[in-house]
């Protein structure tokens, strides 16, 4: 399992790409960097594509999570 | 045990208010009084409560310009509206009971579909009220805070409404976009380029879609979502 961070895509097309990564069954978290994407085997194309529709940018992986308590 | 009920044990009409189309309405309850502002139209059994949208100014009360006008407006689409004014700012808990004492109101009226719309604090009070009454179809928070929103996939399967704008200096729109992502479907997120925390600047595209999205899911015609879903689902 790989987990992603992938920059916002413009504003009017937020609510599709969440729409679509939900669509696809792809978890995701929206936290103030970005959106948080959690794959499974065989997610990653799927991803890839979906931002490259809303383009939206995946700017890391495997990001370090601060967990704040 | 902490006592967390509350109950609309009267009410008195007090008439019309300068420099507002609704009449208020004073709610005697179990926690206290509360003020609000009824804007009537004649046999409709649907109506949009507006939490947090009657407040003090100065020695007074005004509405909030967003629920004044789209409450005018609903009015002669036969639907009315009550603005509501908490007890106490701030306090979710105590905010969360008065509005559902103005819930309790609306039905022993006769009320039996209701919108319920919040602002800013507002967005999470009626996101948590929306799960206790089978009369409440629809939510619409707008600009909404995330904290005490984090149980908004529980008013599935009413319809969900965001609204945030991209200047937002209290609150990022990215709280708007992080409780879609937890709400369940059916659901939407608009987000108004240049709109501040208070969405003004956009009232043009605002308050139409308010309107528009507010009659919509009030239509007659429709189920209420208790009588097709299993609420508890």
């Amino acid at each position: 399992m790989s987990t992603f961070l992938v920059e916002p895509p413009p504003h009017q097309e937020r609510m599709h790409f969440m729409d679509a990564l939900e669509d696809a069954g792809i978890d995701y978290a929206r936290e103030p960097e970005g959106y948080f994407v959690y794959l499974r085997d065989g997610q990653q194309a799927v991803l890839e594509q979906i931002c490259r529709k809303f383009h939206a940018e995946i700017v890391e992986e495997n990001p370090a999570v601060i967990v704040d308590f | 045990m902490v006592e967390t009920s509350i109950s609309v044990i009267g009410y008195e009409f007090g008439g019309p208010v300068k420099g507002e189309h609704g009449e208020d309405v004073l709610l005697h309850t179990t926690r206290g009084e509360i003020s609000t502002l009824l804007y009537q139209a004649p046999n409709s059994e649907s109506a949009v409560l507006w939490a947090g949208s009657w407040r003090v100014e100065g020695q007074g009360q005004r509405s909030s310009p967003i629920a004044r006008a789209v409450a005018q407006d609903l009015v002669r689409d036969g639907i009315a509206s009550l603005l509501l004014r908490y007890r106490q700012n701030a306090q979710l808990g105590a905010c969360i009971q008065d509005t559902q004492a103005g819930v309790s109101f609306l039905e022993g009226l006769g009320f039996k579909r209701i919108v319920l719309v919040g602002h800013s604090f507002s967005g999470a009070v009626v996101i948590s009220v929306a799960p206790l009454s089978r009369a409440i179809v629809a939510v619409v928070a707008l600009a909404s805070q995330t904290i005490g929103a984090n149980s908004v996939a529980h008013i599935h399967p009413r319809p969900l409404l965001l609204v945030h704008g991209t200047n937002d200096q209290r609150l990022n729109c990215y709280c708007s976009e992080q409780i879609y992502s937890w709400a369940r479907r059916p659901k939407e997120l608009v987000i108004l380029e240049g709109a501040s925390h208070g969405l003004w600047e956009r009232k043009d595209d605002l308050l139409p879609l308010l309107h528009h999205w507010l009659t919509d899911k009030l239509d007659a015609n429709s189920l209420n979502p208790g009588e097709s879903t299993n609420l508890d689902s």
